[in-house]
């Protein structure tokens, strides 16, 4: 077995260099801070292996009670606090909803007959109906409902 | 069952595939390249056939979707069984071959002993941030939550409608995206008749592991497994492999089908084999079906691989020409989809439709220099930060700096320099990307800078080890396997 260090000068040099290189990546990686914050949870592991979902809350479960009044497919509008912006406060409610009733398909800028209306109390859907067209068809909660367009 | 079916299949189907497109010929480390690719390339394989199910036999296409599958699979059997195994191609390919390079005996352990343990506990801190994210981080975080996931739901759910994912009124769920990740959701969800939320989790933790064992490979073909255990443990004791690898979103198995093209690409280069590139076309293509991303890398490949098949290879004009359509013809499969995928079905970029004409072109790449300024730095901020990185990119810009001195000759016989361009291009693209953004930069910076350095840093990974790692070749300490 021949010995990594028999050879010319510059080899011998070549490799003690390349041994302190592959030291010094070692030793960089295993002083690799742990940020790691919190615990884990075992009873959500154990049901998830089990196949067990039903105990965990899907994205968008809190639009659940729309549910049984839409369509299988179609289109509706979504009118929410603000206006459709992408960086704004309130737009993970409208990919919450369209995420939790695919295939249905929610218009964020509101043109459709009949729209679902989801905001945080009456006076503010008051105000959004009005600045949409709509009119309010249903209520299920306070500021929550479904809304038609006014002809 | 709920997992391990649609794995299997998966498996079984993707080792068909590199059997038959590699298997049988004769190169080092053959049986562990099967090991860790037929999972990721059979994935791959079956978004491809569920896209095209879909786009052919719309509300039909499940039925389709395993129909084809079992064909593929059927004629895949048949093409490998009737394929004569090259002279050479099981010596060394087995088991005791792997042993040899994995349990040297001696004093020559010892790195490998050292290389063993990081990677060890880089798998054992992954292992429990990995059931730390399915504690906490169950539907995976925004882009898996909001967009992956609903797009394959639109897949799971209605057949007869799917393509209503690419609807004007949805521009906010990025309809120009590639769909591997959807695709392979649904798949699986497919497979159980229901939407198993293990299932994307799954496929997450077979990504991470596959890249594992291609960096281990990597270094295992050049004769060097023990720079190999240390480089995966390096990658994975990094923070921001950590923070990005179970998030449910396509960034790691982009990472893997980089590093997979660059490490296979390469190690076809070197070994002079046809069979090779023609799987590294095959993840190259996989990459731009994974990611927008992906589009990029393509012309990256075929600029370096394509010169160095052009100028750089000694073999006759038209060996090498043979050689670059095998990588064209591995990347033709996967490429089709995202083809008809923007000509037919999503709406134009926002990139494309925010860059439109020469004159607006130049206008955001070169009007802006304080915009400008702000990318270079904020590249440079988040490349030194020691604690993301491990130093990742110190010992890059050290690896370059030693190779450009001293191993100009190496290069030119192995080509090592092809991940250092590779890393270096992806990175110059994504500054491309950030001048013709239509978002707020600092907004778009922000939430996907460190996700774009990830993708680079694969092939700066194998290149720092490629260079700085000890070679035990040159001593003869290594045998072939």
């Amino acid at each position: 077995m021949k010995s990594p260090f028999q050879g010319s000068i510059k080899n011998n040099i070549s490799a003690v260099t390349s041994l302190v290189l592959y030291a010094a990546l070692f030793i960089a990686a295993a002083r690799s801070p742990d940020l790691l914050p919190r615990k884990i949870s075992v009873p959500v592991i154990r049901s998830l292996l089990a196949g067990e979902d039903r105990s965990i809350l899907p994205v968008g479960y809190e639009f659940e009670p729309y549910r049984r009044f839409l369509p299988a497919r179609g289109r509706l509008g979504f009118i929410m606090d603000f206006p459709f912006h992408p960086y704004g406060k309130t737009i993970t409610q409208l990919y919450s909803a369209q995420t939790y009733f695919v295939p249905v398909v929610l218009n964020p800028n509101p043109g459709d007959p009949v729209a679902l209306l989801y905001c945080s109390n009456r006076f503010i859907a008051d105000q959004r109906l009005a600045e949409t067209g709509y009119r309010l068809a249903a209520v299920l909660a306070d500021g929550k409902g479904f809304a038609v367009k006014k002809t | 069952m709920m997992v391990l079916g649609p794995l299997l299949f998966a498996a079984g189907l993707g080792f068909l595939f590199l059997y038959w497109a590699a298997g049988n010929r004769s190169f080092s480390c053959r049986v562990f390249f099967l090991a860790v690719f037929s999972l990721p390339a059979g994935l791959v394989l079956i978004s491809v056939l569920l896209f095209w199910s879909y786009v052919l036999a719309g509300p039909h296409a499940p039925l389709a979707l395993f129909g084809l599958a079992y064909l593929a699979g059927a004629a895949l059997l048949i093409a490998v069984v009737k394929r004569p195994l090259q002279e050479g191609a099981t010596e060394g390919g087995g088991f005791k071959g792997f042993a040899r390079l994995i349990f040297p005996s001696g004093l020559r352990c010892l790195p490998y002993v050292a290389g063993g343990m990081l990677l060890t506990a880089g798998l054992l801190r992954a292992g429990r941030f990995f059931l730390y994210s399915l504690s906490w981080d169950t539907h995976g975080r925004w882009d898996a939550r909001f967009f992956w996931n609903m797009k394959a739901r639109f897949f799971f759910r209605s057949p007869e409608a799917w393509k209503d994912m690419f609807t004007p009124v949805l521009e906010w769920a990025h309809p120009d995206y590639p769909l591997f990740l959807p695709a392979t959701t649904a798949w699986g969800w497919l497979w159980n008749g229901r939407e198993l939320l293990i299932w994307p989790h799954a496929v997450s933790i077979v990504f991470n592991l596959a890249l594992v064992l291609l960096v281990v490979w990597f270094f295992a073909f050049r004769k060097a497994t023990w720079a190999g255990l240390t480089a995966a443990g390096f990658l994975l004791m990094a923070e921001i492999h950590r923070v990005w690898a179970f998030t449910l979103m396509a960034d790691l198995p982009l990472c893997f089908f980089i590093a997979a093209a660059c490490a296979i690409g390469l190690a076809g280069i070197r070994e002079r084999s046809g069979p090779l590139l023609f799987v590294s076309g095959f993840f190259t293509g996989a990459a731009a079906w994974c990611k927008n991303e992906g589009i990029f890398f393509i012309f990256w490949m075929i600029l370096i691989f394509g010169g160095i098949l052009l100028a750089g290879d000694s073999r006759p004009r038209a060996e090498r020409i043979r050689a670059g359509l095998r990588f064209l013809a591995g990347l033709a499969l996967p490429l089709s989809c995202v083809i008809y995928l923007k000509l037919f079905l999503a709406p134009p970029s926002e990139f494309a439709t925010n860059a439109q004409g020469p004159a607006r072109l130049i206008t955001l790449l070169f009007a802006e220099p304080q915009k400008s300024g702000f990318i270079f730095l904020s590249f440079l901020n988040f490349m030194i930060t020691p604690a993301y990185w491990n130093g990742l990119w110190y010992f890059f810009a050290l690896a370059l700096g030693v190779g450009l001195l001293f191993k100009r000759a190496e290069w030119r016989l192995h080509h090592g320099w092809s991940l250092a361009a590779l890393a270096l291009l992806m990175q110059a693209g994504y500054i491309l990307v950030y001048h013709l953004t239509p978002h707020d930069i600092a907004w778009h910076i922000q939430t996907s800078l460190p996700r774009l350095l990830l993708h680079s840093a694969m092939p700066a990974l194998l290149f720092i080890f490629d260079t700085l790692a000890f070679n035990l070749q040159t001593a003869g300490h290594e045998t072939s396997s």
